[in-house]
């Protein structure tokens, strides 16, 4: 009888006294009431109850209402979560580890990755920076009779490895002079810098010449490639844990086009390309350039850190579109992935953490589209690249519920395209959360770039506007408005992830009238 | 409103229970008065429970009752047989019409145009994985919640009331109760009235009584939270990619799960159900008896959904001569059951192949294998064939359709591995979880308990038990509140 007591009242206690305890903390302590009830990341309004809502027809809305507001809930969330995370901590970091290597472990050949640097030297010349290549020039000055000259030495200016020395010559029997240029001097390099090769970075030696300070990197060694085999691992909402702490995302089919399962058939294909070479001619008769970059996956081109998936083909999807296209249409069409592939033996151009590319593998992507549309291209190399605050937000953590302090930082560059020219006008200086960004340079040209695109377009934006008078960027979902900024267009341009390559032609679909209507 | 709720816990049941007791103090000196305004606060608290889902809803319950209450007068006297068939055919249309018209609407879909294209395989196809072809301009009607509980309590109650079993019910009121009473109204016990009809005049409550539901209901409320939702979270990940290719290992873990959270989910449920009723002075029969040490068949379905199939002995299988006939009416029968049985769970093929599978056991173990399980000493082969069919059924009665079914069965016995690893499933909670899962699963703590009541130490165990069921509370609310954690996932696209 004691105990039906005890515990009768302890289980009156536990239904009533949080709540009771809650009001009164509310009404007489709004102090401590605002130090218990803090944000504990949800990053969201809690739920109201508006006039507009129907609550007759469903208590959903009351059940979220009063679930935001349970008592002491932000205390409660914050102690489960840290306990949770210690809990579970000690399984992913050691029980299943164990496991897995004991239960798991084969000897087959996980990721593998061929870099060829065809593409990026075809985009951006052969990567050999400031060579000391020439030879020096003549310039003769053989004025004076047509009699043999006698031609000594008067004036001899040394070379430098920045600069060509000079060597005047004079006739001894007339005034005939002539001088010629003498070839650069070979730089003076030290090794500044010998990077050992790992699963992480490229081996590779960086030299300084003493004498002008130009730097020079070769001797490259390819990074090596844990080809053990790694069972994939899901968390979260589609989460993918890689090697070495990268993050891949596996919703919305992106595994399909990463295992090679979803390559398009010629019918398939054909339509693909038909339809763009009708929207590509039909903007050629408006005087309207037309491109497409669809942006490879992060998996494709960091494969080396994915796990041991089995890869159903290896001519994937997107890079077979790509090549088909290039050869039975003149449709500017670039899925750069041996060059953003390439390009990470200089830099890291996607977000570990995130499912984007950053910085550095947006320029890449624009230099190819550019390279595709005949417009000028700039070699990164040239740029001071320079390391910089990560660009995106680090998506993969919240989807997969990561607890991120766990990892290591993320890297991401600057790259000081273009400083000379300023923008003067945009709408929005945030532009990565943004449906339109509008912004309009200084004295560059009279031309006006629309882009479409997804979630990849945000962070091409600081190489784009720089070439453009106007430039006025719409994510897909506000597709529509684009109609209202066509009058004026000179360039059009499409980006798609790989995952959205047929948002492509649903674009053009829609944007088929619009040009149609352009002069009209 | 579901009882794992904060709403309902921190909300809903103190305002009832302090409305229950308030009334019961106010006419405290006088019997029936308090039975009668304790009864009210019951049926607008179930009421309110039930309006929760929708208004829409109270009206068909309200259509319901209204229906069996009066229909229920015109059972007494002579010629009532007719207007006892007409009850039944009403209550059956009702749950036809919200429960199975969906699935009729989407045959007969198919089946004309398997006639005018000549196209039964598109068709067969379509049926069997429950594929419209829109034809008919048809909105599929939404399955009201507890429909299947209530209409069966409302045949219940007309049916005993006709066979004199128990006493017409004049009072609307109590009546409502019986058929509304909020701790079983949505997902059982199915209380028979014959069972529940004294509770509703004449129950005591008490200290020990109360100590007794809150037993049973936190007990229920654990298993429900801390062990069901943990492993339907392995079940559903795996569930949800596509089959093909998964490997027998990963088919294997989600089977598991899915046993056990079918198991704690429901009999977790129930005794939430039992527990709130009995702080309210009512006993319900238990609905579970650990299913998963049955025996044979027969043995299983006296311990699962215990109420459920004991209405159908009692109003089908008993009326249709039960085993007392010539053995191939006796076959009949249990055919007739188990077939009403699957179908009672789901307008899905699943269901029916499910229980008809239970039908063709049950009739083999009836012929001749009863026996030999019977005489077997060994009873772990017993029990190793019990929870081999049990689980194969599962995968039916959890797959989106038939052919979902097969694959998941063919895929249980592949070879090969599949791409995933097993253990990126799993974590702490959830070992922890199918560790606890499965040491629940079978009688252990009831036989300790028995046990210890038997020596000295037994008001120690109490004592610690009770610390047990406090702690769990707290952590099943813990739970609760975190579930309510929602964050915004800022995902570009």
């Amino acid at each position: 009888m004691k105990n039906s007591i005890i515990k009768t009242l302890l289980f009156i206690m536990i239904l009533f006294l949080p709540t009771l305890l809650w009001i009164g903390i509310k009404i007489f302590s709004s102090e401590t009431y605002e130090k218990l009830h803090y944000d504990t990341g949800e990053k969201r309004e809690f739920t109201t109850i508006s006039s507009k809502d129907n609550v007759m027809t469903d208590g959903t809305i009351i059940s979220n209402y009063v679930a935001d507001r349970a008592p002491f809930r932000s205390s409660v969330i914050s102690l489960y979560k840290s306990t949770d995370q210690k809990i579970e901590g000690v399984y992913q970091k050691a029980i299943k580890p164990f496991l897995t290597n004991l239960f798991f472990r084969k000897d087959s050949t996980g990721a593998s990755k061929e870099v060829s640097n065809e593409a990026y030297d075809d985009l951006f010349g052969e990567n050999k920076g400031n060579t000391q290549t020439d030879q020096g020039t003549t310039n003769e000055d053989k004025t004076g009779t047509s009699e043999e000259h006698n031609y000594i030495l008067v004036e001899e200016i040394e070379s430098t490895c920045t600069k060509r020395g000079v060597r005047k010559y004079v006739c001894e029997n007339c005034s005939s002079s002539y001088s010629e240029e003498v070839a650069l001097k070979e730089h003076n390099f030290i090794m500044t810098n010998d990077v050992t090769a790992d699963y992480e970075h490229y081996g590779h030696k960086d030299y300084l010449c003493i004498d002008c300070g130009y730097v020079e990197t070769r001797d490259w060694v390819d990074k090596f490639v844990d080809d053990s085999f790694m069972a994939p691992s899901v968390v979260g909402a589609d989460v993918i844990l890689g090697r070495f702490n990268w993050l891949f995302y596996a919703g919305l089919g992106t595994l399909d086009y990463y295992r090679g399962t979803n390559v398009m058939n010629e019918i398939e294909m054909e339509d693909y390309a038909i339809k763009l070479q009708t929207f590509s001619n039909l903007c050629k008769s408006k005087g309207i350039s037309f491109g497409v970059i669809i942006a490879p996956a992060k998996e494709q081109v960091y494969s080396e850190y994915m796990p041991s998936y089995t890869l159903e083909n290896t001519y994937k999807r997107d890079a077979k579109l790509a090549d088909y296209i290039k050869s039975v249409t003149d449709v500017a069409f670039t899925y750069p992935l041996t060059e953003l592939q390439y390009a990470g033996r200089y830099w890291q151009d996607y977000s570990r953490y995130d499912t984007h590319w950053n910085r550095v593998g947006a320029y890449i992507g624009t230099m190819a589209l550019y390279n595709a549309m005949g417009i000028e291209t700039i070699n990164p190399n040239t740029l001071n690249i320079r390391i910089d605050e990560p660009s995106n937000p680090g998506d993969l953590f919240d989807l997969g519920g990561i607890d991120k302090s766990t990892y290591p930082e993320d890297i991401d560059y600057y790259l000081p395209y273009k400083e000379d020219v300023t923008i003067g006008y945009r709408n929005e200086t945030d532009y990565m959360n943004i449906p339109i960004y509008y912004s309009q340079s200084d004295g560059v040209s009279i031309n006006k770039l629309i882009v479409i695109g997804d979630s990849y377009r945000t962070l091409m934006i600081p190489y784009l506007e720089k070439n453009f008078g106007t430039t006025v960027v719409f994510h897909k979902d506000v597709l529509d408005e684009a109609q209202l900024y066509l009058d004026g267009t000179t360039h059009i341009i499409i980006v798609a992830a790989e995952r959205n390559d047929m948002d492509v032609l649903t674009t053009i679909e829609k944007m088929t009238e619009w040009i149609s209507n352009i002069g009209q | 409103m579901l009882f794992s709720s904060v709403i309902f816990i921190w909300h809903f049941l103190p305002a009832v229970l302090v409305s229950y007791l308030a009334v019961g103090l106010i006419f405290n000196n006088n019997p029936a008065k308090k039975r009668n305004a304790q009864n009210i606060v019951l049926l607008i608290s179930s009421l309110v429970f039930y309006g929760f889902g929708g208004f829409a809803y109270l009206l068909l319950m309200g259509a319901v009752l209204f229906v069996n209450y009066f229909g229920a007068f015109s059972l007494v006297g002579k010629g009532s047989k007719g207007r006892f068939i007409m009850l039944i055919f009403a209550n059956l249309f009702i749950l036809f019409c919200f429960k199975y018209l969906n699935l009729f609407v989407l045959v007969s879909e198919n089946i004309s145009y398997g006639i005018e294209h000549k196209e039964w395989r598109y068709a067969i196809r379509n049926i069997v994985t429950l594929t419209r072809t829109g034809t008919l301009s048809w909105v599929d009607i939404v399955l009201p919640l507890g429909i299947s509980f209530y209409i069966f309590q409302s045949i219940s109650y007309i049916s005993d009331v006709y066979r004199g079993k128990a006493k017409l019910q004049e009072s609307f009121l109590k009546f409502a109760l019986y058929i509304s009473f909020f701790p079983q109204l949505v997902a059982g016990p199915i209380v028979q009235y014959s069972e529940i009809e004294d509770q509703l005049d004449n129950r005591e409550s008490s200290v020990g009584l109360f100590a007794s539901g809150v037993e049973s209901f936190v007990y229920g409320l654990a298993k429900k939270v801390l062990i069901a939702n943990t492993v339907a979270k392995v079940a559903d990940e795996i569930w949800a990619l596509k089959i093909d290719g998964l490997g027998a290992s990963i088919t294997w873990l989600a089977l598991i799960c899915y046993t056990m959270q079918i198991y704690f989910d429901f009999s977790g449920y129930s005794d939430m159900a039992i527990g709130l009723g009995r702080m309210f002075g009512f006993r319900f029969k238990r609905n579970f008896d650990y299913p998963y040490i049955s025996t044979s068949i027969q043995d299983f379905w006296r311990r699962w959904h215990i109420s459920l199939s004991s209405w159908f002995r009692d109003y089908v299988y008993i009326p249709l001569g039960g085993s007392r006939c010539s053995q191939i009416k006796h076959i009949r029968n249990l055919l007739v059951v188990f077939l009403l049985t699957g179908i009672w769970h789901g307008a899905n093929f699943t269901f029916v192949v499910w229980g008809l599978m239970y039908a063709i056991l049950l009739v083999i173990e009836k012929l001749f294998l009863g026996k030999i399980l019977k005489a077997n000493p060994v009873k772990i082969i017993n029990r190793i064939y019990s929870m081999a069919f049990v689980m194969l059924g599962w995968v039916f009665f959890r797959s989106d359709n038939i052919l979902q079914a097969f694959r998941f069965v063919k895929e249980l016995f592949s070879r090969g591995t599949g791409d995933y690893n097993i253990l990126s499933f799993l974590s702490t909670k959830a070992i922890l979880a199918l560790l606890f899962g499965f040491i629940f699963m079978t009688p252990v703590y009831p036989l300790v308990r028995k046990k210890i009541s038997n020596l000295r130490i037994k008001w120690l165990f109490r004592g610690i038990e009770t610390l047990v069921q406090i702690i769990l509370f707290m952590i099943s609310m813990v739970m609760i509140v975190s579930s309510t954690y929602n964050p915004f996932i800022y995902f570009q696209f």
